[in-house]
């Protein structure tokens, strides 16, 4: 009765056993037929999301697995081991010390060549694999140099920060250009630019200077119309001559004029104007209209000083009469 | 007396001194088993070999068909439940991981030891409580013997070394349920639920799952002698003892399992 | 019949957990007698027994086997004590996982030197006195009840015991049966001079076998008689213990 059947019994351990040696093996004592080649990297980012066992990955193939990550106390940067498989390379050495030194020839020249390596995400789970590449295509940072507590016996990829601390930093320097434009002394200036057109605007000199041209002008049209009732060929010379000396007269008055215009400076202040608007990217909308309204006024007076520039006897023919009088002067 | 509160307090007294006392008797019975196995440890020739080769035919190669048939359902259980959630993210690979690790580490030992306990523990204490009904036990102490070394070191050794066997079987058989679910119902390619399991998965985990299953066997076949042990001389004894021996070992496997988990993990595993 | 004393109990004090059932106990049975343990039931003589024994460990008090103390002897001393006398249970007591030779085998194998086939020798010897020949292969369980008790006898004298115990010999055995063990004990005694302690309540086996009796009393938890049964029977001062040798005796006669 209390006999065991040996048969099965048997079958059960031996089953049992060589169940247990295929598990063994097929889990990871295969890994110890692997060559393997050790390499290390120092990262002063976070390493949130890689963990022992995250895979390596050159150019998106899978060569090997983080096999530690640890903190370099001297320096705070962040170190992490690498096994990889020198299986996933095929050489023309298939094994041996051959396939050994031509691996070790490969990755001496790609580090040569700038190969990096850099945390990327394996997913939406938040979890990273180091991914080694060239990444001319980024904004290169400060390579942390290889240092000397690393042996001869790795190979020391350095790294560069993930793709997101490279959004993070532009975002950083931007926010923080932003906040050293200073906001208030703009807007002073523009109150003290604003204050001193007004000022000029509102000069007697100018106002008297355009009401005399207006008395000018009636002037002008009286004696005008004497010339035409007296046009006789002795008395047109003579009216000519004494053009001749009111037109140079005019001449002195329109370039004077000019100077008094020029020194305000209308165009130089306009454009500074500007630039400040352009740098001042979200600007209210209260000072973009009142700026708008400037810079109407503005362009109406640049407008008027570039017509009496290129015409300076309007001044005494008014804007449209000139068109008028020509043929008759003829 | 009288008042139901002062009698409340009095039934938590006699409760708390009756689970003390069990549990003094629990590390007595630990102890005496210590003495004798190191006994039969230094002379070897006093372990009932023919005991030990039945015990581990019974709890072993006969409880093989039950093992792979929950572990295997496990598995599938488990592979699909991940899948269902795992499916929303497009992660369906790490039902690969998901498996492996449950069954390795919790699933197939806790499986196996709770099989063992219903099999085995039970057997253990009907046994050894209808041998004290029978007068056998006396028979044996009075003819000279250590009664623990005829009847707990036998059990004990057999089920220390079924027990990590079943373990492989039931391990292996929940990962093939697992990948049964991930390539029919995921479509996984066959190669790539293969691959991802053996590269996630490390020797160290599946060793793990080993000492704990060892753990339990020793656990199930204490209890189970010690209830057997302790059960009255009455057919209703017996029966009482062999609930007693189930729930008990149930429970400490439980808490043992919470307890190596924590040792696990503080080892870094 | 030597008068050395075999088994000696020296103010025994029994009982379970808080409950004292026998107290001051003293009586001691000489070598090559039959000694007879009576009593009604419940009256602790099985109890009694297990003490003397060392199943149990008693309040107070000592028992001395072969002169020496069951009570106050290391686990060890003890075991080996154990070995030098035997005890038939109830129910035989064989166990259900060995056949009925292995059972008489075992103690064999344990602690003596000897080869299988001198064990076997030895197993087929006992079986013979205890009229099993041919059994050897049995199961316990395929045997009747008065089978598995001589069963029992015969792997307690395995070790050729100088000192025997019987815990209820003939009870749940049919009149012819019971009588037939009684013929073996007294053969026992005849051809190897054994010592023979018997708990029992069955009066017509203890007229027949006891040399000297022990009649304990449940309410006063003490020995009521001691003598040869016929003699209690018939002319002991108590008059309760008249009653009860004598009562089944009438009824036996009816």
């Amino acid at each position: 009765m209390i006999e065991a059947n040996k048969f099965r019994l048997g079958l059960f351990v031996i089953s049992g056993s060589v169940l247990f040696f295929i598990v063994i093996f097929v889990f990871g004592l295969s890994d110890i037929f692997v060559r393997k080649g050790k390499f290390v990297s120092l990262f002063n980012e976070s390493v949130q999301g890689v963990a022992v066992g995250s895979p390596v990955k050159y150019k998106g193939v899978p060569i090997g697995t983080v096999s530690k990550i640890s903190i370099q106390v001297n320096d705070k940067l962040i170190r992490v081991d690498m096994d990889i498989d020198m299986k996933a390379f095929v050489t023309d050495h298939q094994s041996g010390a051959k396939a050994v030194s031509s691996f070790n020839d490969f990755f001496e020249h790609e580090s040569k060549m700038g190969l990096r390596c850099r945390l990327e995400y394996a997913g939406i789970t938040g979890l990273k694999y180091v991914e080694l590449n060239y990444f001319d295509q980024f904004p290169q940072a400060p390579v942390i140099e290889r240092p000397k507590y690393i042996t001869s016996n790795y190979f020391y990829v350095p790294s560069i920060p993930s793709q997101f601390k490279d959004i993070l930093n532009l975002i950083n320097t931007s926010l923080e250009k932003i906040s050293r434009v200073q906001f208030d002394k703009i807007s002073d200036e523009m109150t003290g630019t604003l204050k001193s057109m007004q000022r000029l605007l509102d000069d007697p000199k100018l106002k008297m200077m355009i009401d005399k041209m207006e008395k000018m002008s009636d002037n002008m049209e009286k004696s005008s119309s004497n010339v035409s009732k007296v046009l006789t060929e002795s008395k047109l010379r003579e009216i000519v001559d004494g053009l001749d000396t009111n037109l140079k007269s005019l001449n002195n008055l329109t370039i004077s004029a000019r100077g008094s215009i020029e020194g305000a400076k209308f165009i130089e202040t306009a454009q500074s104007f500007r630039e400040a608007a352009y740098s001042v990217t979200d600007a209210r909308q209260a000072l973009l209209s009142t700026l708008l309204k400037l810079d109407q006024t503005l362009d109406s007076l640049t407008e008027l000083v570039n017509y009496l520039n290129d015409d300076p006897s309007s001044l005494l023919k008014g804007k449209h009469k000139p068109v008028v009088i020509a043929p008759s002067a003829k | 007396m009288g008042s139901p509160a002062r009698e409340l307090v009095e039934k938590i007294g006699i409760a708390s001194a009756s689970v003390f006392r069990d549990m003094i008797e629990m590390v007595c019975f630990v102890g005496d088993l210590s003495k004798v196995s190191w006994r039969v440890l230094r002379k070897p020739s006093q372990l009932r070999w023919k005991e030990t080769l039945y015990y581990m035919d019974m709890c072993g190669s006969q409880a093989v068909p039950i093992v792979l048939m929950i572990c295997f359902l496990m598995g599938v259980i488990l592979g699909f439940q991940a899948a269902v959630q795992m499916r929303k993210f497009g992660t369906e690979l790490y039902v690969a991981d998901l498996v492996g690790f449950s069954i390795l580490k919790e699933l197939g030992p806790l499986m196996v030891a709770m099989i063992a306990t219903g099999r085995a523990g039970s057997a253990f204490a009907a046994e050894i409580g209808t041998m004290k009904v029978n007068d056998e036990i006396s028979a044996l102490e009075t003819m000279g013997f250590a009664p623990s070394r005829f009847l707990v070191i036998p059990k004990m050794l057999a089920m220390v070394i079924v027990s990590p066997v079943l373990t492989v079987f039931g391990d292996v058989i929940g990962i093939v349920g697992g990948f049964v679910v991930g390539t029919t119902m995921l479509g996984l390619p066959l190669m790539a639920y293969y691959n991802r399991t053996v590269e996630v998965l490390y020797p160290m985990v599946f060793m793990l799952g080993m000492v704990k299953s060892v753990v339990f066997a020793l656990i199930i076949a204490v209890i189970g002698c010690l209830r057997g042990f302790q059960a009255e001389c009455n057919a209703q004894g017996v029966g009482r003892a062999t609930t007693s021996a189930v729930v008990t070992s149930i429970f400490l496997i439980v808490i043992a399992d919470a307890v190596l988990t924590i040792i696990f993990s503080l080892m870094g595993y | 019949m030597s008068n050395e004393c075999v088994v000696d109990v020296k103010n025994l004090t029994v009982g379970y957990g808080d409950i004292v059932v026998l107290q001051n106990i003293s009586f001691s049975v000489s070598s090559g007698e039959i000694f007879v343990i009576l009593g009604g039931s419940g009256c602790g003589k099985s109890t009694l027994l297990k003490h003397m024994i060392g199943l149990y460990t008693p309040f107070r008090g000592d028992v001395l086997i072969f002169g020496e103390s069951m009570v106050n002897s290391s686990e060890d001393e003890k075991r080996k004590l154990m070995r030098r006398f035997g005890v038939t249970y109830q129910g035989g007591a064989l166990f259900g996982s060995l056949t009925v030779a292995e059972n008489i085998a075992l103690p064999l194998e344990e602690y003596t030197t000897k080869t299988p086939a001198e064990i076997n020798e030895v197993v087929q010897q006992k079986l013979a006195v205890v009229n099993l020949d041919g059994f050897g292969n049995y199961m316990p369980s395929e045997l009747s009840g008065g089978m598995r008790k001589r069963a029992g006898l015969a792997r307690a004298m395995a070790l050729d015991p100088t000192l025997l115990f019987f815990d209820e010999p003939s009870a749940g055995l049919d009149p012819i049966t019971s009588a037939e063990l009684d013929r073996l004990i007294l053969r026992l005694r005849e051809e190897l001079g054994t010592t023979i302690v018997i708990v029992s309540h069955e009066l017509d086996s203890i007229f027949t076998v006891a040399d000297r009796a022990i009649l304990l009393d449940k309410d006063t938890k003490g020995i009521a008689a001691t003598g040869k049964p016929k003699e209690l029977r018939d002319s002991s001062p108590n008059l309760w213990v008249r009653e009860f040798l004598s009562r089944s005796k009438l009824k036996r006669d009816m």
